[in-house]
C-alpha cells in the first residue's frame, strides 16, 4: 500500500507562489520521475512528498490514507540526494549499518538485510572500503544502498546521477531502473535532465513554474505533447517552431510561411475551420525534417549554415529565408555530401507534425 | 591568421606528475581543433602552455614558424575565452568591447571605429548599451568572443566555455560557436571533456588520455576508426559494447567469451583468421546493433531482456548475452512492440561494424 496521490498542492514561500495546484498519482510500485527545468518546483514536491515542506492547500495521500499531518519519520520514505553524504569515516558496511542502528533492528536481521543489498547492487569486494577508495559510481550505489536496507514503503531520489559524468551516468541510470524493478518499491524521481527522464520514468511528470504541465508515459511525453512547453523541453536537439498563417482559396487551405506554403489534408482543414484558426504553430523535431538533393512535393530550399557529426548522425543547422531551424539523421540516409553554405530540399514529415494553437499554447488535436 | 605546431611537448609537476607526454600536433589556419579528454587526461594543461601561463618542461610551441616557448602570455597575441565569459557586470557591451584597446592607449577614434566594425559583425548594434545581465546566454558568448576578438589575435583558445550552461543551452550555443568560428576563420583551440560536445565543433580532434595522445583526426575518422580501445570507449554514447573472449574455429569461425557466443559471417571469419591473436576484446556500437529477423545465424547476438529506456524516437535496450550486458540503440518504428523485460532478443551487426582490439597492448586489430 504505497501508492501516492497528490491533489491540488499549493506550496507558498514568502510572496512566491512556487506550486500552484500540483495534482498527479504514483501508482503502487512504479517509478515516477518529475523533470522540467531548474526553478520549476520538481524539488519542492518532493519535498512536501517526504513531509519537509507543509502545503499551503492540497492533500497528500500515501497508500490511499491523508498523509499531511504525518511527520517525515512516520512516512517510511527513504531518500537519496545528489551529493551522496556518506560518512567518510564508515566503511560501506558501517555506512549501511548505521540506519538500522537508529531502528534497533537486530544483528541477526541486520546482517540479512545488508547481505541482499551487496548482492543487489554488485558491491561483494567492496563493503570494507571507506567512501574514499570508491569510484562515483560505487558511490552512488552504497548511497542508494543506504536508503534501500531501511525497506522504505517509498524511495525518493533527488537528482541522484548529478553529481557523475556524463558517461556513467548513462550506465547508472540503467541500473537504477533495474533495481527499482527488482524491488517494485514506489519511486518518485527527480532531474531536470529531461534524456534522464525519459530513460528511468514509467510516468514523467514534466512541471514549468510550480504548475504540472503534462503527466505521461515517456512515449506519450514525447510523440503527443499537449503544449508548446512540453514539446520544446522533451527531445534534444529541440523540437523547432514555425509560425503559420492559415489562408483558404477557394476548397483549399495552405499554410503560408515567407519560405514555404503547404498544402493541408482534408482532415486538417476540417479541423482548422472548426476551431476558426487563423494562424498556426507548426512544430517538427529535428529527427523528422527530411532533406533531399533534389525537389519533392511541398519542399523547400534552404541553405546548410553548420554541420555537426553526432557518432552515426549529422545535426544541421538550416537557414530559409531567415528562418533558421535543426535536423538530426543518419549519416547512412543521406543522399549527399554535405558542405557548408550548400543549398538542399528540405520537406517535414507530415506524420510527425505537432500543431499548436499561438494564443493557448495547446496542441491542437482532432478526434 | 595563424598555423600552430606542437613538438615534442612535455610538462612535468614537481618530480611526480607527468601532466604532458610527448605532444606532436598541427593545427592548421583557421581551423577548430578540440582538445578532449577525461578529467586529469593533461587537456588544459597543454592548453596552458600554448597560453602561455606554464612553461613546458621540453618540446617547442610554434606559431607561424616561429617558437613562442619564452614569449609572455601577452606577448603571444592569443586571446583566451574561459568558463564563465568574465564579462565585467558594470561595463555596458560597448566598453567591454573597447576595454582592452584602452589598455593598449590606441586613440579614440580608432577604438570606436573598431567596436563599431565589430558590433556589425557579430550582430551586436541592438545591444550596444546594455549591461551583461540584460544578455541572453548567446549575446553573452558574442561580447566575450567580440572582446577577444577585438584584439585581432591569432588564435583563440577556449577552456569548457559551455560547461556552465544545461544541456539544452549547450546544444544551441555549440552550434552558433561553430557558425561563429567559421566566418571567422580564426584559428582556435578547445578543450573540453564532452565527447558529443567535440564532435559537433571539432575540424579535428586530439583525444588525449594519461597525457599522451590516443589519436588525432576529424570527427567522423575517429568515431569510425578509433584507433585503440580507449578513444573507441570515449567517444559515443552510449559507450560502445566490450566482449571480452576468443575466436574459435569450429564448423564455422565463432567469437566466445562470458557466456556469449557469436557465429561469425563468411567474410568476417576470413578476416579474423588473419588476425595475429585469438584472445581479443570484441567492440560493437550499440547503434550499430538492429533487430534481427529470426532465421538469421550470422553475426547475431541473443539475449534477455533486462532494461529499456525510451529515447526520443529509439529505445536503449539492456540485452542479458550470458554473463554480460549489451545495449543496442533501436529506432521505435523497427520494433513491433515494446519490449519487456526477460523476453529473448536477437541483434545483429553489419561486418564492417565489428571492432577487435588487442586486450593487452588495448590497439586496435580489426
Amino acid at each position: 500500500m504505497s501508492e501516492i496521490r497528490l491533489e491540488g498542492i499549493r506550496v507558498r514561500y514568502g510572496k512566491n507562489v512556487v506550486l500552484k495546484d500540483v495534482s498527479f498519482a504514483v501508482g503502487e510500485g512504479s517509478l515516477c520521475v518529475i523533470t522540467g527545468p531548474s526553478g520549476c518546483g520538481k524539488t519542492t514536491v518532493l519535498r512536501v512528498i517526504a513531509g519537509l515542506t507543509k502545503p499551503e492547500k492540497g492533500m497528500v495521500y500515501i497508500g490511499g490514507r491523508p498523509a499531511n499531518h504525518l511527520s517525515p519519520g512516520e512516512r517510511d520514505i527513504a531518500m537519496c540526494f545528489q551529493t551522496f553524504a556518506l560518512y567518510p569515516h564508515m566503511t560501506v558496511r558501517e555506512n549501511w549499518m548505521f540506519p538500522l542502528y537508529a531502528e534497533r533492528i537486530s544483528p541477526q536481521e541486520m546482517q540479512k538485510r545488508i547481505e541482499e543489498v551487496t548482492e543487489l547492487l554488485h558491491m561483494e569486494f567492496l563493503l570494507n572500503r571507506y567512501p574514499g577508495q570508491l569510484s562515483g559510481g560505487q558511490q552512488q550505489r552504497v548511497a542508494l544502498g543506504r536508503a534501500l536496507v531501511r525497506r522504505p514503503r517509498i524511495y525518493l531520489l533527488d537528482e541522484p546521477l548529478g553529481n557523475l559524468d556524463a558517461k556513467l551516468r548513462v550506465e547508472m541510470r540503467a541500473e537504477i531502473r533495474k533495481i527499482q524493478e527488482t524491488l517494485g518499491i514506489t519511486t518518485v524521481y527527480v532531474t531536470h535532465d529531461q534524456t534522464e527522464a525519459q530513460a528511468v520514468a514509467d510516468t514523467m511528470v514534466v512541471m514549468d513554474f510550480g504548475e504540472v504541465k503534462q503527466v505521461g508515459t515517456p512515449e506519450e511525453v514525447y510523440e503527443k505533447p499537449t503544449n508548446l512547453f512540453v514539446a520544446g523541453f522533451i527531445g534534444t536537439p529541440r523540437m523547432n517552431f514555425f509560425p503559420f498563417e492559415i489562408r483558404e482559396e477557394g476548397e483549399k487551405m495552405y499554410l503560408i510561411a515567407p519560405f514555404v506554403s503547404l498544402l493541408l489534408g482534408n482532415e486538417k482543414s476540417v479541423l482548422f475551420r472548426k476551431g476558426n484558426f487563423s494562424s498556426v504553430i507548426l512544430g517538427v523535431r529535428p529527427e523528422n525534417v527530411l532533406l533531399s538533393p533534389i525537389p519533392q512535393e511541398s519542399s523547400f530550399l534552404a541553405t546548410l549554415e553548420v554541420i555537426e557529426p553526432q557518432s552515426n548522425e549529422y545535426i544541421f543547422t538550416l537557414n530559409a529565408q531567415g528562418t533558421t531551424f535543426k535536423a538530426r539523421l543518419r549519416r547512412s540516409v543521406l543522399e549527399f555530401a554535405p558542405e557548408v553554405g550548400h543549398r538542399i530540399w528540405v520537406r517535414f514529415d507530415e506524420e510527425f507534425w505537432h500543431l499548436f494553437d499561438p494564443k493557448t499554447e495547446r496542441r491542437i488535436e482532432g478526434r | 591568421m595563424a598555423t600552430l605546431v606542437l613538438e615534442k611537448l612535455n610538462l612535468w609537476y614537481g618530480k611526480h606528475t607527468h601532466a604532458v607526454r610527448d605532444v606532436d600536433l598541427v593545427v592548421e589556419d583557421g581551423e577548430l581543433c578540440v582538445f578532449l579528454g577525461p578529467s586529469g587526461c593533461g587537456k588544459t594543461s597543454t592548453l596552458r602552455m600554448i597560453a602561455g601561463f606554464v612553461k613546458p618542461t621540453s618540446g617547442r610551441i610554434y606559431l607561424d614558424g616561429e617558437v613562442i616557448n619564452d614569449l609572455y602570455p601577452g606577448d603571444r597575441n592569443v586571446a583566451m575565452i574561459f568558463q564563465s565569459y568574465a564579462l565585467y557586470p558594470h561595463l555596458t557591451v560597448r566598453k567591454q568591447l573597447a576595454f582592452p584597446l584602452e589598455a593598449k592607449r590606441i586613440s579614440r577614434q580608432e577604438i570606436d571605429k573598431r567596436v563599431e566594425e565589430i558590433a556589425h559583425f557579430l550582430h551586436m548594434e541592438d545591444f550596444l548599451d546594455r549591461y551583461p545581465q540584460e544578455l541572453s546566454a548567446g549575446q553573452r558568448q558574442r561580447v566575450a568572443m567580440g572582446r577577444a576578438l577585438i584584439r585581432k589575435p591569432r588564435l583563440f583558445l577556449m577552456d569548457e566555455p559551455l560547461s556552465q550552461l544545461d544541456a539544452r543551452l549547450r546544444v544551441e550555443m555549440r552550434a552558433s560557436l561553430r557558425k561563429l568560428q567559421q566566418e571567422l576563420k580564426i584559428t582556435t583551440i578547445y578543450v573540453t571533456h564532452d565527447q558529443t560536445e567535440a564532435q559537433g565543433l571539432a575540424d579535428k580532434i586530439m583525444v588525449m588520455h594519461l597525457g599522451r595522445v590516443q589519436q588525432v583526426g576529424k570527427p567522423i575518422e575517429v568515431y569510425e576508426n578509433p584507433t585503440n580501445l580507449f578513444v573507441a570507449g570515449f567517444i559515443g554514447m552510449p559507450a560502445m559494447n566490450f566482449l571480452r573472449g576468443v575466436f574459435v574455429k569450429g564448423e564455422r569461425m565463432e567469437f566466445r567469451g562470458n557466456g556469449a557466443c557469436i557465429i561469425l559471417s563468411k567474410t568476417l571469419g576470413e578476416r579474423v583468421t588473419l588476425l595475429p591473436q585469438k584472445e581479443v576484446i570484441v567492440g560493437i556500437r550499440p547503434e550499430h546493433l538492429s533487430l534481427s529477423k529470426p532465421n538469421r545465424e550470422e553475426n547475431v547476438l541473443q539475449g534477455e531482456v533486462y532494461v529499456v529506456e525510451p529515447q526520443s524516437n529509439e529505445y536503449i535496450i539492456d540485452l542479458r548475452v550470458g554473463e554480460e550486458v549489451v545495449k543496442a540503440r533501436v529506432e521505435k518504428r523497427e520494433l513491433p512492440a515494446l519490449p519487456r523485460t526477460g523476453e529473448v532478443l536477437r541483434v545483429f551487426f553489419e561486418d564492417q561494424y565489428c571492432y577487435v582490439f588487442d586486450p593487452e597492448g588495448e590497439k586496435r586489430l580489426l
